[in-house]
């Protein structure tokens, strides 16, 4: 993934006006943060990782990890000061087995504050840009199967 | 190795700008073509072509795959395309395939001696070509459009009704009367021509 | 010589695109045996769509697009929004030329949460890193119980948050 650095000036004000300014018009209307959420196992037990992870395979090479499976994609969206919940399995809503996303705020800056949290395991709390990625790692795979998860937190959008 | 339109998908979704780069020049040509036999003007079609991959990576995040990466394409090109038309002048150039004119056929087999039978010869005389594609322009455009996806990119007709949103009938009635209407005009310029300007050979 | 259009006329269109069922079609052919005005209709078809064809093609051909990908790239990159200054709590650099650092682990608390109903919108296409890792900082952290926490950078720069303890 390529990307240039450009430089700050008037995109940056344009942004920062979009997101940070209080909009009489738009009081009412609660902001909006877009969230991706990918959850993938890594397991120790050699096999084939699904290609869509060849990029996330190599970044993590010097894990011990030997194949990478892509258990779900989940796009939310997640009104300012709410929280949104994703199991971390599929289909099931075990209890505590979760991720909880809550959409703190906008910072003055722009960018975006999200409390993460995934229940009796860890409670974090990240800013991001438009487009910023944090990775959770290590959370147990409910089911109990052997490896862990990884989940790239990645904030896709905010609107006002 | 070329990767299919959903692997390259699947990579920009993930943020690979080489990928949706590949997209762009795997079908620039199909979408300028398009946007072109719409509105007629070479800068406008260039600039809707431009501004169709333009929305189309901004909403990559929400395909999802279930339908065709190139029609979720050709519909963005075509609903730019059809935006401008209508934003030229109140374009009422629309024609009910039911309703209007009296069909009448002139002189059957004229157009395959104008425009020759052989399809081996994949040679069209540049005068000929011109008056085809001058011909194509004076269609309605929904006629000019289905023209084009069938004979360019060679959709069935289950696809037609597909990227058209309409019924198999009316992709089988729509196309007759966009050919029917096409010979009739171009029995119009033809017909004034000179013989030698043909490049067809005798039926 | 007009002659009047028929319902065949419409089928006649669609045999020549070879879209016509095959019972269909030889119900048609043997309507239009021996039938030279069907014939020449049929001949008419073909040779049009030849020549929409190559015209269509040629057109395509003739557009200059040599320079297409790259406008279209640039005002993509152009109307990207720039990432602001981060404004990073915990500061990590490199100390070693190994792709992977760790860094202290930040406090160890013990919290209470409690799942929230579910708010879902759709099922996405996987972003895996799709993001600028500079993009990215940590406020703060907890974990619970016996879990530890370390903080990672990926050989690109993207932060990871790894538990520990399970």
């Amino acid at each position: 993934m390529r990307r240039t650095l450009t430089t700050i000036g008037i995109s940056l004000g344009l942004a920062l006006w979009a997101l940070g300014l209080p909009h009489a018009a738009k009081a009412a209307e609660p902001r909006r943060a877009t969230v991706a959420v990918d959850i993938v196992r890594a397991s120790k037990t050699p096999g084939r990782s699904d290609p869509r992870l060849e990029k996330f395979r190599m970044q993590l090479a010097d894990f011990s990890f030997k194949k990478y499976k892509l258990l779900d994609s989940r796009l939310v969206t997640v009104e300012e000061k709410k929280t949104v919940s994703i199991p971390l399995e599929k289909g099931r809503k075990l209890r505590g087995k979760s991720l909880d996303v809550t959409f703190v705020k906008v910072e003055k800056d722009g960018k975006v504050r999200l409390r993460l949290l995934i229940p009796e395991v860890l409670d974090t709390t990240v800013s991001l840009s438009l487009d910023g990625v944090v990775i959770l790692g290590g959370p147990a795979i409910p089911s109990g199967k052997n490896g862990v998860l990884f989940l790239p937190v990645t904030l896709v959008n905010v609107s006002s | 190795m070329e990767l299919d339109d959903l692997s390259l998908v699947r990579r920009c979704q993930a943020g690979d700008d080489q990928a949706f780069r590949a997209l762009v020049l795997r079908y620039q040509r199909k979408v300028f073509t398009i946007a072109f036999a719409l509105v007629k003007d070479r800068e406008e079609a260039m600039d809707i072509a431009q501004d169709a991959f333009l929305r189309v990576h901004q909403r990559l995040h929400a395909f999802k795959g279930d339908s065709s990466f190139y029609t979720w394409l050709y519909r963005i090109t075509r609903n730019l395309a059809i935006d401008r038309l209508r934003a030229r002048k109140g374009d009422s150039q629309e024609l009910d395939e039911a309703a209007g004119w009296e069909l009448e056929r002139i002189d059957p087999g004229f157009v395959s001696r104008r425009l020759g039978t052989n399809p081996q010869r994949g040679v069209l005389r540049k005068e000929l070509a011109e008056q085809i594609a001058r011909a194509l322009g004076e269609l309605p455009e929904k006629h000019r459009e289905i023209l084009v996806l069938r004979e360019l990119e060679g959709m069935s007709y289950e696809e037609l009704a597909q990227t058209l949103d309409i019924p198999k009938g009316t992709v089988m009635s729509r196309l007759f009367h966009a050919r029917a209407k096409m010979q009739a005009i171009l029995r119009e310029y033809l017909g004034n021509e000179p013989l030698d300007l043909a490049a067809g050979e005798e039926g | 010589m007009s002659h009047p259009i028929r319902d065949i006329d419409e089928r006649l269109s669609a045999y020549a695109d070879g879209e016509l069922s095959p019972e269909e079609a030889e119900d048609l052919r043997r309507a239009i045996e021996g039938d030279p005005v069907a014939e020449a209709i049929l001949r008419d078809h073909r040779a049009l769509s030849e020549a929409l064809r190559l015209t269509l093609e040629e057109v395509g051909e003739e557009a200059d697009l040599s320079g297409f990908a790259d406008a279209v790239m640039a005002r993509i990159e152009a109307e990207r929004p720039a990432p602001a200054k981060a404004r990073r709590w915990f500061e990590w650099r490199g100390r070693k030329r190994a792709p992977i650092f760790a860094a202290a682990a930040a406090a160890l608390a013990t919290l209470v949460v409690v799942a929230v109903p579910l708010f879902e919108e759709e099922s996405a296409r996987p972003m895996l890193l799709a993001g600028d890792p500079a993009d990215a900082s940590i406020v703060s952290m907890s974990t619970f119980g016996g879990h530890g926490a370390t903080v990672f950078k990926t050989s690109e720069g993207t932060t990871i948050i790894y538990v520990t303890g399970n």
